[in-house]
């Protein structure tokens, strides 16, 4: 294949791919905050209340809640745009990392199966980062079990284009 | 023509159903349920292909993946596979078998005239005999010549192999007595095991030999096993080829399917037993590698589940006792079986067969295929021989894991030293032959309690058999890559007497078998050779793969737009709309030119409009690594050549990141945004390995609390606008005058505004040597920029431009690609930097690297400019040579373009001692030709910097 060849291209939000017992569908992105440090003060001023997600673990149905992605980081994701700017907190460092991921979710009687040719990490881990079809992603539960995961941007139209491939087997 | 199917016998056929193939374009018949193997030697057919080397004519040996010599090219529905065991593939109707290595088929091969040569091609013989004139000539003549199989270049296989991952509490793998024991004992405690075999059935040797266990026949034992698995949650793979083990607990699996694509596994366990069974060994003899010459074991196999019989007037040389079942089912077969037994002391013939005691076998003979065999100084009639030459135990995994091997002899093998790898080996595989031991130490590897299944059978009784340099004729220690016990002779005379080095000189245990047969032959005649035991002696690395496994089924879907697939632009379909074609750079997909027609022609309008008015281009993937905390700029000072704690905030500063070697890792801009928070526009290609450098300083060198490392690269859009009319261009579009006046914002610094309500970072940095502007905004507000921009372009004939336009405008200017215009070897003052190496005192990375003899040597490469008379650009890669006199390399051209702006080419290099040459020439050596150029500085255009304020 040469280097120009490269037809396929990432999702809109909105977008869905369906294949047997499997719905795929790319979500918009929210706000969100890349936090490091002090989590539980970070959270208790940008968020309080937050929970902190580990991989597979359930997402509250509403609110704020703090993606765990190293024992001090979190990508903080919120309903409301934070009012606190990029920079040193006292704390804890916050960057504006709104765009930096793209969700999408994954339901269906066979999201089980689809999952491990996805992923070979099983839940419990405290960190909710894990490869998902070869890259790096934030991995959770909906409280309707569906599979959640946040994929690098730059990275979304090759794992939509593994995914749209691996719900055709 | 000696092979035949028995009336009755053969378990795994349907005879209701026939299957048709062809083998060497002979049509041939078999039966669902056959392999190529069994139905070939049903059938009668000796010689299946020729030999690697000689070309001697060679036959079916064994029944699995150990089978060295029946290997075909195997064509169904116009696609070829090469290299398939015929021993291991199910037989289809409509299969063809093309040997391999042969010309025109197996049977009439003409260069098996090679053979008569022999005595002239021992083992290194080429490695010696074509250095002269040159190898490059007989290059490619051995190369059509050597290797297996032939691969079509017209064969696409699909990239539709699912990578699947697996969990258990139990990974067994071996579904043989031991297997079976230790599965049924785990699941019945409730754990999920998974049972993987390489055969389509579970039972191993028990589908052959059979058995009665607890009592009972052994297919129900297998039947509750099996049972008791699915109950408690676990999963049986049969068909599935367990091919490595991997650090961490890491097993790769290939999983073979009729109905769908194959499958790789990729299991985890908490547990595992490896209970692989063990491999007959053949004996050594002259001539031992005629067609009619098979394993024992083999024999029994193919009579047993196939109904196929190895031959009709059978000679069954062995030392142990094992081989008394299959002389006994041969017999009662109808053959004439004759057991020549090297024991004096050997158990009564079974019924129907007679026995020779103290009766080794010395030699056969026969033309093409096996006629008669010397025992004990006379000659026996046969047809076939089998040989049994004792048990190799199955631990290629063990040792995969890390496991080490102890010296039995009383079972004459290498068995797994225990609790050395994670492996917990039960049965055969550890040397337990016997079918009750093998259900003891499975039941037990398996967390079994209580008594184990239980099974008459008792220890193997063996004499040990090794090769014997003294008897006649070639015996053949490897048969896939036609070693001889004298090519071992000859290794260790010409002291390659370390196993690794035998391999290596004589190809032992290479290839497709990975000398499953053929190694302890090969370490037993190295070890008398030399006087050393065989522990002493040792063995090979045992690596993956266990066995050949198709590299589309490793791959998996990773082919075309999932095969090191570059990284993507936000604003990529936009793009688009712009006309640009694409190429990959430092791993991201980026607009090369836009517009239709010749490329260069296009990135050269591209250019000289940026020079003359404005141009436009996505820089996002330049890093955007946020450094936070109290401890940042203690930490940048530390990983950077030039200090970052003395910029002021709202400024930028150039540096470079070296590695501990002092080596140019990658060059960038750090913006100081406060007095606490940095970002690290690191090279695009670049960014992640800067980012992780960053982070192992902080959390290894520093208190990982003071400071915070945050790559939020891709969560922004990044525009760039360059040229003499850029500032026109950013008052178009709407960024306030305040903003980007020179003023506010001079030459490398940086601010943070808002436009049209977004947020907005406004650095006045540049890649190509004119006034600059990069315009960062979130990923979401990069289209709103991009129309803005766009509209405002039309006002000041600007044009958005690719990288192959930056290209040109960075080299005008002298302006470096790390990785393009340095090496592995290239230091910061090779570049022409060499403040912060004399002024600097504090530590920083790389910082003693600097200094070293090689680091002060004046012949080191240093980047220069090449100026040139010619209006062709220099080739890129060309290497520099002394204008005069003998030619050698002094380095080479890194990046060299036409500028449309001076109107002739501009070209980088590194040279030795180069800055020292300026002003003088040097040769520029390319595909036989010598050209010059004159050395001169790397800034080739505007010297003065007056363009930056233009």
């Amino acid at each position: 294949m040469r280097e120009r060849d490269w037809t396929n291209s990432a999702p809109e939000a909105g977008d869905v791919i369906k294949g047997p017992g499997i719905t795929v569908q790319c979500l918009a992105p929210g706000q969100a905050a890349i936090i490091s440090g002090g989590l539980d003060a970070a959270i208790a001023s940008l968020a309080p209340g937050a929970a902190m997600i580990g991989l597979l673990d359930t997402l509250p149905e509403s609110g704020a809640y703090a993606l765990r992605i190293a024992r001090d980081q979190v990508l903080l994701c919120t309903p409301e745009p934070f009012v606190a700017a990029s920079g040193w907190h006292g704390d804890y460092a916050l960057s504006v990392a709104d765009d930096l991921y793209v969700p999408l979710q994954i339901e269906g009687d066979a999201d089980s199966t689809f999952l491990s040719s996805c992923m070979s990490a099983q839940g419990g881990s405290p960190s909710a980062m894990a490869l998902f079809a070869e890259k790096p992603c934030l991995v959770a539960r909906t409280d309707g079990a569906a599979i959640r995961v946040w994929v690098p941007r730059p990275d979304m139209a090759e794992v939509w284009t593994r995914l749209a491939l691996l719900s055709r087997v | 023509m000696t092979g035949w199917r028995h009336d009755t016998a053969g378990s795994r056929i349907d005879r209701a159903r026939t299957v048709s193939f062809t083998f060497d374009g002979a049509e041939m018949t078999g039966f669902a349920g056959d392999t190529p193997a069994s139905a070939l030697l049903a059938s009668g057919t000796r010689v299946l292909g020729r030999s690697f080397k000689y070309h001697r004519p060679r036959g079916l040996w064994g029944m699995g993946g150990e089978e060295p010599n029946a290997i075909f090219d195997v064509t169904e529905d116009s696609v070829t596979t090469p290299n398939i065991r015929a021993t291991t593939e199910p037989l289809r109707e409509g299969m063809a078998l093309h040997s391999v290595n042969t010309a025109p088929d197996a049977a009439r091969d003409r260069a098996g005239v090679l053979d008569v040569f022999d005595r002239f091609l021992p083992a290194g013989f080429y490695y010696k005999t074509f250095m002269a004139p040159n190898w490059m000539r007989w290059e490619p003549m051995i190369r059509r010549m050597a290797g297996l199989g032939r691969l079509d270049p017209a064969q696409q296989p699909p990239a539709d192999t699912p990578q699947v991952n697996g969990h258990c509490d139990l990974l067994i793998i071996g579904a043989g007595p031991a297997g079976l024991a230790a599965a049924r004992a785990a699941a019945r405690a409730g754990r999920e095991v998974w049972l993987i075999d390489e055969a389509d059935e579970i039972g191993g040797s028990l589908r052959w030999r059979g058995g009665e266990i607890d009592g009972g026949d052994w297919r129900d034992f297998a039947h509750d096993t099996k049972q008791a698995v699915t109950e408690a949650g676990g999963r049986i793979l049969t068909g599935t080829t367990l091919w490595g083990a991997f650090d961490h607990g890491l097993f790769a699996a290939w999983e073979r399917r009729a109905d769908a694509p194959d499958r790789h596994w990729r299991i985890r366990a908490r547990d595992t037993v490896l209970a692989a069974g063990a491999i007959e060994r053949p004996m050594w003899f002259g001539n031992n590698d005629l067609p009619g010459i098979m394993s024992a074991e083999a024999a029994l196999h193919y009579l047993e589940l196939y109904g196929a019989v190895a031959g009709r007037r059978i000679l069954l040389a062995t030392a142990n006792d094992a081989s008394y079942p299959v002389a006994a089912a041969l017999a009662g077969a109808g053959c004439t079986v004759t057991i020549a037994d090297a024991r004096a002391t050997a158990p009564d013939p079974p019924e129907g067969a007679t026995v020779l005691k103290d009766a080794p076998i010395t030699r056969a003979r026969g033309r093409p295929s096996v006629a008669a065999a010397e025992v004990a100084g006379r000659w026996i009639d046969a047809d076939t021989i089998l040989v049994s030459g004792g048990y190799t135990p199955s631990v290629h995994l063990h040792c995969q894991a890390g496991g080490k091997l102890d010296w039995n002899a009383a079972v004459d093998a290498l068995v797994p030293r225990p609790g050395t790898s994670a492996l917990n080996v039960a049965g055969a595989a550890n040397g337990s032959f016997g079918l009750a031991r093998a259900l003891e130490e499975g039941h037990a590897a398996g967390g079994g309690t209580g008594t184990p299944p239980q099974a008459a059978s008792g220890d193997l009784q063996l004499a040990a058999i090794r090769p014997d340099p003294a008897q006649p004729g070639r015996q053949w220690v490897d048969p896939q890559n036609d070693v001889t016990l004298k090519d071992v002779r000859i290794a260790e005379q010409e002291g390659y007497r370390s196993v690794e080095h035998l391999k290596r000189y004589t190809t032992l245990g290479m290839a497709t078998d990975q000398g499953r047969s053929a190694n302890f032959a090969g370490l037993a005649a190295m070890a008398a050779l030399t006087g050393r035991s065989i522990p002493e002696t040792g063995t090979t690395t045992y690596r993956p793969p266990f066995s050949p496994v198709p590299l589309g089924v490793i791959a998996g879907p990773r082919r075309g737009e999932l095969f090191n697939a570059p990284r993507r632009l936000a604003l990529e379909a936009l793009h688009k709309a712009q006309t640009a074609s694409f190429r990959e750079y430092g791993g991201w997909l980026r607009p090369a030119v836009h517009g239709g027609g010749d490329e260069t022609d296009l990135a050269q309008l591209e250019a000289r409009t940026a020079r003359e008015t404005v141009g436009l281009y996505d820089a996002s993937p330049l890093g955007k690594i946020e450094v936070i905390g109290p401890g940042a700029a203690e930490l940048l000072d530390y990983c950077g050549y030039v200090r970052l704690s003395t910029l002021k905030p709202g400024r930028a500063r150039y540096g470079f990141m070296l590695n501990e070697t002092g080596i140019v890792h990658d060059d960038g801009v750090v913006f100081r945004l406060s007095a606490d928070r940095f970002i690290v526009s690191a090279s695009s290609s670049h960014a992640a390995s800067v980012r992780m450098m960053l982070e192992e300083a902080r959390q290894d060198v520093f208190a990982p609390d003071r400071s915070f490392i945050h790559d939020v690269t891709a969560g922004f859009v990044t525009l760039t606008v360059t040229g003499p009319r850029a500032r026109d261009l950013l008052r178009a579009a709407g960024i306030p005058d305040t903003v980007c006046d020179d003023t506010t914002l001079p030459h490398m610094s940086v601010t943070e505004t808002t436009w049209n309500n977004r947020a907005l970072r406004v650095a006045r940095v540049s890649f190509t040597g004119d006034r600059s502007y990069e315009l960062t905004v979130a990923a979401r507000d990069g289209p709103a920029l991009h129309a803005a921009l766009d509209t405002a372009r039309a006002e000041v004939d600007g044009r958005w431009i690719g990288m192959e336009a930056v290209m040109i405008l960075r080299a005008e200017k002298g302006f470096i690609l790390v990785g393009k215009d340095t090496d592995g070897l290239t230091m910061p003052h090779d570049l022409g930097w060499t403040g912060p190496r004399d002024k600097r005192t504090d530590e920083y990375l790389g910082r003693r690297s600097l200094f070293t003899p090689e680091a002060n040597r004046e012949d080191r490469r240093q980047l220069v400019g090449l100026a040139t008379t010619n209006d062709t650009p220099l080739p890129t890669g060309a290497h520099l040579v002394p204008p005069e006199g003998t030619r050698r390399s002094l380095g080479f051209v890194t990046s060299s373009y036409f500028s449309p702006t001076l109107n002739r080419p501009v070209a980088l290099a590194l040279l030795e001692g180069g800055r020292a040459l300026a002003g003088r020439d040097i040769g520029v050596f390319h595909m036989g030709e010598t050209t010059r150029a004159r050395v001169c500085t790397t800034c080739a255009l505007d010297p003065e910097w007056e363009r930056l304020h233009a």
